[in-house]
């Protein structure tokens, strides 16, 4: 509406500026103008209400032009603005109408968002139905049974090289830098353990078994993990799969940009995503680690020997490297920080410590690495790690240990950084390891979001319980698949979950652990069962004796329902004792159904199914007899 | 197609033998199974015959400069029916079916219908 007139040139002024405080959109025309009656036919059409003034049939025309160009530099009409805001003329109103600025001016604020508040913006169609970001175990078990209800599916995977620039193929960790060569090099080195009880056994002296070559067996193993890779690759293609070797980012909630190996870019949209990212070492932050040091991604396609190792870390990864690097004949020094295995049963740990040290790996306690020198260049080279170490009495000493290879396995983060997970809301944190939050894994922060594997910390899963394992993300994959794309309900249960550690002795373990169990029971609730036994097959062997008592299995029992809720074993082949026991825990047995159970003689196993002696009554826990 | 160096053709255990003996190490050596040709070019496989035109097309397209192609005959239907065959008994090869592509020396290989998929023979080519 028209304000009233005023006449002296200040008044021209004010009078703009009444105009377009006044009307929400307001333009300065002239009616002989083709540009003019085009903006407003197009506000029209897009049931825009404006306000105009046709200034070449006005007395102060002229003076409210001028004001205009003293206003906004503009010498022309139309001269438009919207909510205040000068647009300029017809040409950029049409852009700011095409780009929904308009809109966006015109509609309400948004009240004070909380937390982040982000639209889904659902799209009419998308180029795929599920998006698995990850192609290590979850994310090709997710993305090929999704696959299976008829979906279109795509799966990024995208290997960013180690600082020392390792790199490998598809499969994720587990099938490159994990479980499956870790389990063979374990292999490697019980190979020469047995060769040691040979002669006990009547052969004669193995004398090639104590010469090990680290090049034969690491092209054996990545001839293998080559072969892995290639079935991957094969068999997502022949599911109808779509493979993308790039890496994604977020752009928006269903929008990802991939970014391939030369750094061409595109964008793809998901109706649903699954962040299937997993986990990377850490490293210490010491100077001198990315450059001389290595870790795991690096170890299993090590080019050259390692010679002599400093494990720098307690996790299970340094202890089965560890472990495996000194059975095949390399010398081996672990530097501890504070406790052995953190999250696992504490006497357990205590034992694999115990055993480790008896058959000759050195262990420093209380250790931290404080820099990393080289020395000398080389393959190996010759490298010297300086430490921190708090002695028993308190003090504190600095000393070095000079050794060939050191290597990082101070735990795992996350890779979900790199998704630019923040474009979508969201905020991972580092004291997380930088893992998304899930429930069922769902996130918790946006709903459309799914998350498989070592990425997530659900809130479904034990607390304090690693659970970072491949048969883990493999089923969590599946059932999520399910859940989404067919009617399952079937939840993944992350509680009595069987794991074993690959230590040169190995511990499997299934449901809680002591300390898990005394705090959430109490300690007059449950019994600890439990016995050391010799290995039969170690019995005779000479270069066991300081280590053949140090077989050991406990089971804790809830006293009120007999039931078994936690199973620990340290023995040789605990993996494959351990498996079978879980399906017995699933069921919810009872130690009188253990006890029912009769043995398989003669096994380690067996003595899970004859324990009678209680922590509690003090009585001995050695084995006798047979 | 013609032979050149770097597309031969052998026609028994030994001969493929020998050859892949005198290639360098530098070498990506792909070798193609299928059954004996008549005169007509015909194999007595059908399989073979259905793929062969196709798959050497595509190989000698993906073909790297550091690649070697080598066409081989497991021999007439009885001699590759026979369980004693050197290709099935070759502890590496252990060939199981035919037409059947390999990368030799490594476990890549593709056979039968995969060989129709033109996008499968890529991924077989792709450098580790």
């Amino acid at each position: 509406m028209p304000p009233t007139k005023d006449v002296d040139k200040n008044a021209t002024d004010h009078l703009v500026e009444k105009y377009i405080e006044e009307n929400d959109v307001m333009i300065f025309s002239k009616t002989w103008c083709p540009y003019c009656t085009k903006i407003k036919n197009a506000l029209k059409s897009a049931k825009i209400e404006f306000y105009s003034i046709e200034l070449d049939k006005m007395a102060e025309g002229d003076d409210i032009q001028e004001a205009l160009i003293k206003k906004t530099e503009q010498e022309t009409v139309p001269n438009i603005f919207i909510k205040q805001q000068h647009i300029g003329g017809c040409d950029k109103t049409l852009a700011a109408l095409k780009s929904g600025r308009v809109a966006a001016l015109l509609s309400p604020p948004e009240p004070e968002a909380k937390h982040q508040k982000l639209e889904d913006d659902a799209l009419d169609s998308y180029d795929y139905d599920l998006i698995v970001i990850g192609g290590g175990s979850g994310g090709l078990a997710c993305s090929k049974e999704a696959q299976s209800f008829g979906k279109k599916v795509c799966v990024l995977d995208f290997v960013k090289p180690t600082p020392i620039g390792t790199t490998w193929g598809l499969g994720g960790t587990c099938v490159n830098v994990g479980c499956i060569p870790k389990k063979l090099m374990h292999q490697a080195a019980l190979i020469g353990e047995y060769a040691q009880d040979a002669t006990d056994y009547g052969w004669a002296q193995l004398e090639q078994a104590r010469q090990h070559n680290w090049s034969k067996m690491i092209e054996s193993i990545q001839m293998y993990i080559r072969s892995l890779n290639f079935k991957y690759r094969v068999d997502l293609r022949s599911k109808g799969v779509v493979y993308e070797n790039s890496y994604g980012e977020f752009v928006s909630p269903h929008r990802l940009k991939i970014t391939d190996k030369k750094g061409q870019s595109k964008e793809i949209t998901g109706e649903k995503i699954v962040v299937a990212v997993g986990g990377r070492p850490k490293y210490p932050d010491i100077e001198g680690d990315k450059q001389y040091g290595i870790t795991s991604d690096d170890l299993f396609s090590l080019k050259y020997d390692p010679g002599k190792t400093i494990v720098v870390g307690a996790s299970y990864v340094a202890l089965e490297c560890a472990g495996f690097l000194h059975g095949i004949g390399r010398e081996v020094q672990v530097f501890v920080r504070s406790i052995l295995l953190r999250g696992f049963d504490q006497q357990m740990a205590s034992k694999i410590g115990d055993y480790m040290s008896a058959i000759g790996i050195k262990f420093s306690h209380q250790t931290v690495p404080i820099r990393l020198e080289c020395l000398e260049e080389g393959k190996p080279g010759k490298l010297r790690l300086h430490y921190r170490q708090t002695l028993e009495s308190g003090e504190v000493k600095e000393s070095y240990e000079d050794c060939n290879t050191v290597l990082f396995a101070i735990g795992r983060e996350a890779c979900t950084n790199e998704l630019h997970m923040d474009k979508i809301g969201f905020d991972l944190k580092k004291a997380n390891g930088y893992k998304i939050k899930t429930r069922e894994e769902q996130s918790t922060q946006i709903p459309w979001l799914y998350a498989i594997g070592d990425c997530i910390d659900d809130e479904t899963m034990p607390p304090g319980q690693p659970l970072e394992l491949t048969p883990v993300a493999i089923q969590a994959g599946q059932l999520l698949a399910r859940r989404l794309f067919s009617d399952s309900s079937l939840k993944m249960n992350y509680y009595n979950v069987a794991t074993t550690v690959f230590t040169p002795i190995e511990y499997g373990a299934i449901g809680y652990s002591e300390e898990d169990a005394l705090s959430k029971f109490g300690e007059e609730n449950i019994d600890i069962f439990h016995s050391e036994f010799v290995p039969l097959e170690w019995s005779i062997c000479h270069h066991r004796e300081q280590v053949k008592n140090m077989s050991y299995c406990k089971l804790i029992v809830e006293k009120k329902t007999d039931r078994v809720i936690g199973f620990h074993v340290l023995a040789p082949n605990a993996g494959e004792i351990t498996q079978g026991y879980a399906v017995g825990m699933r069921l919810g047995a009872t130690k009188a159904d253990f006890d029912m159970t009769v043995g398989i003689h003669p096994t380690c196993s067996e003595n899970i199914t004859t324990l009678s002696v209680t922590k509690s009554s003090g009585e001995s826990a050695t084995q006798e007899g047979c | 197609m013609e032979s050149s160096d770097k597309y031969l053709q052998v026609n028994s255990y030994d001969e493929l033998k020998n050859l892949v003996k005198t290639i360098g190490k530098d070498k990506r050596i792909f070798v193609l199974f299928y059954g004996a040709k008549d005169n007509q070019g015909h194999s007595w496989c059908s399989d073979c015959n259905f793929v062969e035109k196709s798959v050497v097309k595509m190989v000698l397209w993906l073909l790297p400069s550091n690649g070697i192609f080598i066409e081989c005959s497991v021999g007439d239907r009885a001699s590759w029916k026979d369980s004693n065959c050197s290709f099935r008994k070759d502890p590496q090869l252990r060939l199981t079916t035919i037409p059947t592509l390999v990368e030799w020396g490594t476990s890549k290989r593709l056979s039968e219908n995969q060989l129709l998929d033109s996008d499968m023979i890529q991924i077989l080519f792709e450098e580790d």
